[in-house]
């Protein structure tokens, strides 16, 4: 029976693993991710740069680094690869509503989606260079049928490069084929290896040992003895790849949020009618959450109108919740902001990012308000009231990190008040270590270079011009020497000389020399900081 | 009372403060300044300027030139240390919102080690991000009605309006802060101190003493004008503020001047004195 008609593109990551840990770490070496297998290292993915010293997937680690001395090695994380691999099959749903995440790659049926992008090419051709942008170097494979597609994608030559950007020669897409029927399907199939058919290894070996090295030696061959001597697996796997028979993958969808609805038979459009619909929803909303034992960090209502249109407001909460008083706080204003305009005919509340929480309340109602009032903590119900004012986003703490480079011993991050009772010791406790000599009140983002005179190579200087003002230097204590951190920074940082410097009319710099004279190096000066 | 009448019967001059005094106390009656708690720098000069202290729950305005240096933010920064030990003394530990200028200007961006070091916990203050001030203004009132704050900060950079502006811009947020009683402190270039309860102006001020005693290295020294003060008077002075104890204090900066030995002003003694050509002639002579 043949199978309907399908559009299937495949794209294959092959690098996937190397670009995370690019993304993450700024390595300039070479890669490889490497797997044990019975007690030996071994190679289990790459990247390009890699490759193209030849070493291969499946290597020993000891021959790979034979063939390249400065390979750098990271664990190979298949859990993290399907992650990744879930998210691109999200991503790709711009394409498609059809996407799956495979084993190591993304399988989209494009079928009856190519014109909206202006036909096939050029769908190809925005996929590839949204993830050459990305860093992602895909292969990509379109067929009439999911067994096809795979097949070419991991067996084909690659015959066109799709670029990100004219210039650059490295982030390229591989084109393997567009095949849009049937057609001329067996003549791209009949070279591939018949390792492309996705059978068993034993029987791909079996195989082998008969002769049969490529598709094309099969196809031609009589129906039974093949069945008889590999299995019925072989022609089924062969009939799916040709398209004679129904092949398919499950799609996946986006997780929906969790969602209580209010539909009113007349549209309503008073102020009390308003505030008590966002009470309703708040109050089924909590009690949905309260059901599923779930936590919500994100609550977005939406209304619409008589005349079709959708509105929508977010309102962010810096902790899972899912106490209705909070809820009903943090919705109090919004009937404010709420135009009745003809009438409202529909409203709901969806739940985002919910997390699980214990059914505290049940259980131990004395506990319960510990964990689910924001009254006991006032510090979380201020951050919650500032980020429905202000905008997510908007509002953040001041964190430390470990590390002696100024600009990188400080974080904003987003006020998470689960850690909060353990922060107010954290800068204390690291701030001892960081302060042994002065820090200034105000740090510059990015040091700007300032045109300093010192008298003698190493000295504190004396004068320097900044924003085309001068600035004469009365004091200076120093220097405080800090180095980049060597096994991390790019190879030509220089290690930074900090002195604290008082002009003539009082005011205080962090000023520093990059590079050290003694070295050879010339140096630079920078104004990095003021003091009060 | 007519002029001339006045000049034919001279009223006493004890008289005469007495009926101010008295016109005073019923202007702050109905200004309700009577209620707000002042808050003593413990430096008498300046307290007797201010009425008694650093009205709480007000709108104040600190002004002074932010690119150049960090005397504005240092100041704005022990005044809140200041705040923060006055309600630690009540036992509650308020949250202080600080609405930076844009972190990739000049002025730069809060540095929490910095901070910490001032004697301010960094984990207290909440920073809104912001590039706009002119967003920053529209949600002071926002932020201020939120009362459990121990102060807010907003810096409003160079932001050019109108003298009608800046005064409808006090008087809103002093309604806010009267609201939420929260103290704001308006951080940015001069502009018309009509409205606010206080304006100062702040400066660095050299502290040639430091130079030669290294332990006096990490206090800081302001050159300080109270422009206005509600129910004080204007006043100027030279300040200086140490962040280890947390204590203000006036500082003479012509007795120190004379008690420092010229010699004692070289850098580390490394630096030969030629290198001191920059220093304000006041201090030299």
């Amino acid at each position: 029976m043949p199978a309907p008609y399908r559009h299937i593109l495949y794209l294959r990551f092959p690098y996937l693993s190397a670009s995370r840990i690019r993304r993450h770490y700024d390595a300039d070496s070479p890669l490889a991710m490497i797997q044990q297998s019975r007690g030996i290292d071994m190679v289990a993915a790459l990247c390009p740069r890699a490759m193209a010293q030849g070493i291969a997937v499946g290597m020993r680690l000891a021959d790979a680094r034979a063939l390249c001395p400065n390979l750098a090695t990271y664990d190979f994380d298949p859990a993290a690869d399907q992650a990744d691999l879930y998210h691109l099959a999200l991503w790709a749903q711009r394409y498609s509503p059809l996407t799956a995440p495979d084993n190591d790659g993304v399988v989209l049926d494009i079928a009856g989606a190519e014109h909206l992008f202006g036909g096939v090419r050029s769908l190809l051709a925005d996929c590839a260079r949204r993830l050459c942008h990305s860093g992602l170097k895909p292969v990509m494979a379109t067929a009439p049928n999911y067994a096809a597609a795979w097949a070419l994608a991991h067996y084909g030559r690659p015959r066109q490069r799709f670029m990100a950007a004219p210039k650059e020669e490295g982030d390229a897409a591989m084109m393997v084929a567009c095949l849009t029927s049937r057609a001329r399907l067996r003549h791209h199939l009949a070279p591939l290896p018949v390792a492309a058919l996705r059978l068993e290894p034993a029987v791909t070996a079996q195989m082998y040992r008969a002769g049969l090295r490529v598709i094309g030696d099969i196809i031609g061959l009589a129906r039974a003895p093949l069945t008889a001597r590999f299995g019925a697996g072989l022609l089924q796997r062969l009939d799916q790849a040709l398209g004679d028979c129904d092949d398919s993958f499950s799609p996946i969808s986006r997780p929906q949020p969790l969602c209580v609805y209010r539909h009113f038979a007349e549209p309503i459009a008073a102020a009390e009618d308003i505030g008590l619909m966002i009470c309703h929803l708040a109050k089924d909303m909590a009690a949905l959450l309260q059901q599923a034992r779930l936590a919500t960090r994100r609550l977005r209502l939406c209304w619409q109108y008589v005349d079709g249109m959708v509105f929508a407001k977010d309102i962010h909460l810096s902790r899972p919740s899912r106490d209705l008083a909070l809820f009903k706080r943090l919705l109090a204003n919004m009937d404010e902001s709420i135009r009745p305009e003809f009438g409202i005919e529909n409203s709901w509340m969806q739940a985002y990012d919910c997390s699980p929480l214990a059914p505290l309340d049940d259980a131990l109602p004395h506990l319960a308000g510990h964990w689910d009032r924001a009254d006991e903590d006032p510090y979380a119900g201020l951050v919650d009231r500032l980020v429905s004012r202000l905008g997510y986003g908007a509002v953040v703490r001041l964190a430390p990190r470990d590390s002696w480079q100024p600009e990188a011993a400080q974080s904003l991050e987003l006020p998470d008040l689960s850690r909060l009772c353990c922060d107010n010791r954290r800068w204390l406790s690291t701030s001892s270590c960081q302060t042994a000599s002065p820090r200034p009140i105000r740090l510059l983002a990015h040091p700007q270079p300032v045109n300093a005179t010192a008298l003698l190579p190493d000295h504190p200087p004396v004068r320097f011009v900044w924003r085309r003002k001068i600035y004469n230097i009365i004091h200076a204590t120093g220097p405080e020497r800090i180095g980049p951190v060597w096994w991390r920074a790019p190879k030509d940082s220089l290690t930074r000389d900090y002195f604290r410097l008082r002009d003539d009319h009082g005011a205080g710099f962090w000023v520093y020399r990059e590079g050290l004279p003694e070295r050879g190096e010339r140096p630079v000066w920078y104004i990095h900081g003021f003091f009060a | 009372m007519p002029i001339g009448k006045a000049a034919k019967h001279p009223v006493s001059k004890e008289k005469k403060t007495h009926s101010l005094l008295n016109l005073r106390h019923q202007l702050a009656l109905m200004e309700g300044r009577e209620q707000s708690v002042r808050l003593p720098f413990g430096v008498d000069s300046l307290d007797h300027a201010l009425a008694g202290g650093l009205s709480l729950g007000r709108v104040h305005l600190i002004t002074g030139n932010m690119l150049g240096h960090g005397a504005v933010s240092g100041f704005a920064v022990a005044l809140i240390r200041h705040l923060q030990t006055h309600f630690q003394k009540a036992d509650s530990n308020k949250p202080v919102v600080w609405c930076p200028a844009n972190q990739h200007g000049a002025t730069g961006m809060l540095y929490g080690h910095g901070l910490a070091a001032a004697g301010l916990d960094p984990s207290h203050i909440l920073v809104v991000e912001s590039p706009n001030p002119a967003r920053r203004l529209a949600a002071l009132e926002d932020i201020a009605r939120t009362d459990g704050l121990a102060a807010v900060i907003v810096e409003y950079d160079g932001m050019q309006k109108s003298a009608d502006y800046w005064m409808r811009l006090a008087r809103r947020a002093q309604l806010a802060a009267e609201a939420g009683n929260v103290t704001v402190l308006l951080l940015g270039a001069p502009i018309p101190p009509a409205g606010f309860e206080t304006a100062w102006h702040i400066a660095p001020s050299p502290d040639l003493a430091a130079c030669s005693n290294p332990a006096l290295a990490g206090r800081s020294i302001w050159h300080i004008q109270l422009q206005r003060a509600r129910g004080g008077q204007p006043h100027q002075c030279h300040l200086s503020w140490y962040p280890n104890s947390g204590v203000f204090e006036t500082f003479d900066q012509r007795t120190q001047a004379k008690t420092t030995p010229y010699e004692d002003l070289s850098v580390q003694g490394r630096l030969p004195l030629t290198a001191l050509s920059g220093l304000p002639s006041k201090a030299v002579a």
